[in-house]
């Protein structure tokens, strides 16, 4: 198409948006609810899926090593550890004693490390589990081998945090589940309603098309300025709906900014993904609707 | 107990008082009316008769100045390459079984002017969506400009509406569109280019006497200045045929003759016209060919015909 072409194309659109004005109201309103919702949606899911992916990446299964294992014994955990398919590999490191004292130094005061006295802290093989959902099986696949610190009821070993992680993950995994299903509901009733809103607009100047169609206009030539009505109406309801999102994200400010309440216990705050790529990505939708509702709807119109 | 309806038994007229006056008693209004028709003296008849015979033979003599010239009937049968639309044995059923068109057979050659007449419902208006190829024969074989309906391809429908002129009775203008934009369209749809539709469009508004109506709206203009707006697009591109059906079904009898005047200038130029009418003045008066459609079969074809019988006078 040649820029004079689709300069004329665009001023059709336009025109034909200003003549029309209370269908293109009614079309960018419905884009602007429907896409400022799926916003919101987007908005919180991001934010869910960064704070659970973060309880995952934390989930690190910790083997404590008996004060009295041999090197033989401990070179046989790490074998295993190493030979088992579902282990991140490069994950899997030693702590000495030492290092667990050190780092026990920077949690608690000197005064309880004195009081305690001597090296409490047993060593340990600290892995991660490719997927965290794996932690489970890898933590039992070593338990009982012999130069591990034997277990007791609230100390258990291999330790991967069960219950906080089994309880995290799986209402995660459930939220996770309802907001995909309420944004594949939702995207069909954008498509539904913009496609009606386009319907009704296109139904009333169906003479219109047929007297274009009459004087020997293609199907493209009558169609472009339609969709590109669409189009612009879709891209000035998503706008609106992207303003409306920054303003309300005022108040959820923990949702996008990183000096969020909701810490994971990784170094990183749970975080959604920034409004900008929100907001583009609202913007492709709108096109994107606006398009394809009005070139879908304006398919039953053409057969003249 | 209230039975249902019980209310409207008695007093079911509204409490509130009407917004409307109340309408007088109709004896009263009818007394108002003088009691017989008035009458007319000799003279005062004879007066009016004689202004609407005087417009009527005025009518009569436009149209037959339209006619054509002696020894231009007599022309020889032309061969079939010449035929701007060919007909052979073409039959059109609508859904529901109805028989629009029934073996009709008809051959229109380049520049010729044709009539189509018949009573309501007898299948002009069916001919010619099938010219357009907005509806498709349902047997037989259509051809229009050397090309076969039925073998056109969809994507060369509008190519074949480029080379059709249209005009209809409802004038099927845009109504968003002023008339400068509405003739611009026939040409903006072909992809012409922008320097030439701003030469072509004055100059086709001018040829129709509408230069001072450029920039008014379709619901701004009267029937007549409509249909002259539709004139000029059918004709902007200079198509080789031009159909019209009952183009004049809307106006009065003056304003039509002002719209077959410029048809027939139209046809001057070579284009030809096939036109479904139902006026008998101009028919009977401009002695073109006429072909008479009966139940979706033609039942007359005069070179020099009638709107009911050959050669009228
Ligand atoms: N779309 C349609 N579906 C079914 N029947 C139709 C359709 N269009 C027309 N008909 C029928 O076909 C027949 C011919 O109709 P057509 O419109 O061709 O008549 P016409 O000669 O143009 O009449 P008029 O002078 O009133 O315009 C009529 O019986 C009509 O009822
Ligand atoms: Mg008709």
């Amino acid at each position: 198409m040649s820029s004079t072409r689709f300069r004329w194309f665009f001023g059709e659109a336009l025109r034909s948006l200003k003549t029309n004005f209370a269908t293109t109201l009614a079309a960018v309103v419905t884009v602007l609810i429907v896409l400022y919702i799926f916003g919101i949606g987007l908005s919180l899911g991001t934010y869910l899926k960064s704070y659970t992916d973060g309880v995952k990446r934390d989930l690190t299964i910790k083997v404590w090593l008996a004060d009295s294992a041999t090197e033989a014994q401990v070179g046989d955990v790490q074998k295993q550890l190493l030979a088992d398919p579902r282990v991140d590999g490069p994950s899997l490191v030693y702590v000495s004693q030492e290092a667990a004292l050190r780092e026990a130094q920077k949690t608690y005061s000197a005064e309880v490390l004195h009081l305690v006295g001597g090296n409490p802290f047993p060593a340990s093989f600290r892995v991660k589990a490719r997927d965290a959902r794996d932690s489970a099986a890898i933590a039992r696949s070593v338990e009982g081998f012999p130069g591990l610190e034997p277990a007791t009821s609230d100390l258990p070993n291999p330790d991967y945090g069960a219950k906080v992680a089994d309880k995290v993950l799986s209402v995660a995994r459930k939220v996770e589940l309802v907001i995909g299903g309420v944004a594949v509901i939702l995207g069909l009733a954008a498509v539904l309603l913009i496609g009606n809103t386009i319907r009704l607009s296109i139904f009333a100047r169906r003479r219109e098309v047929e007297v274009m169609k009459l004087v020997g206009a293609t199907n493209w030539f009558v169609r472009w300025p339609f969709m590109l009505e669409g189009m612009i109406a879709g891209t000035v309801g998503a706008l609106l709906a992207a303003a409306g999102l920054a303003a309300s994200s005022a108040f959820m400010p923990s949702v996008f900014e990183s000096a969020g309440t909701i810490k994971t216990s990784a170094t990183t705050a749970a975080q959604a993904w920034p409004l900008w790529q929100i907001g583009a990505l609202l913007v492709l939708a709108g096109l994107g609707l606006g398009a394809a509702g009005s070139g879908l709807t304006m398919r039953r119109f053409l057969r003249i | 107990m209230l039975k249902r309806g019980d209310e409207w038994e008695d007093g079911g007229e509204p409490k509130e008082p009407s917004v409307f006056p109340p309408t007088p008693p109709i004896d009263r209004a009818a007394a108002a009316l003088p009691s017989r028709p008035v009458e007319l003296t000799a003279t005062e008849r004879d007066a009016i008769d004689r202004a609407n015979d005087d417009a009527r033979r005025r009518r009569l003599d436009a149209y037959a100045a339209m006619a054509p010239a002696t020894g231009e009937y007599e022309r020889p049968a032309e061969p079939k390459n010449s035929a701007m639309i060919l007909l052979e044995n073409v039959t059109k059923v609508y859904p529901g079984n109805v028989v629009a068109l029934d073996d009709v057979s008809l051959q229109i050659d380049k520049g010729e002017w044709v009539f189509l007449v018949g009573q309501s419902g007898s299948g002009k208006s069916t001919l010619i969506k099938l010219l357009l190829k907005e509806i498709d024969v349902s047997r037989g074989n259509l051809i229009v400009g050397g090309r076969s309906l039925s073998k056109l391809r969809h994507s060369k429908v509008p190519q074949l509406r480029r080379n059709i002129g249209c005009v209809f009775q409802d004038f099927k203008l845009l109504p968003n569109r002023t008339v400068e934009q509405n003739v611009a369209y026939a040409l903006e749809v072909q992809g012409q280019r922008r320097e030439l539709i701003a030469r072509k469009v004055p100059e086709i508004i001018n040829l129709v006497g509408l230069s001072d109506k450029v920039a008014r709206y379709p619901h701004e203009l009267s029937g007549g200045q409509q249909q002259r707006v539709s004139i000029a697009r059918a004709f902007v591109n200079h198509p080789p045929l031009l159909i019209c059906d009952e183009p004049t079904g809307n106006l009065d009898p003056d304003t039509s003759i002002g719209i077959m005047q410029l048809l027939y200038r139209i046809q001057r130029t070579g284009t030809t016209v096939v036109m479904a009418t139902h006026d008998r003045e101009m028919v009977d008066k401009m002695r073109r060919r006429v072909v008479a459609l009966e139940g979706g079969r033609i039942v007359r074809d005069d070179r020099r015909g009638g709107y009911v019988t050959e050669d009228p006078r």
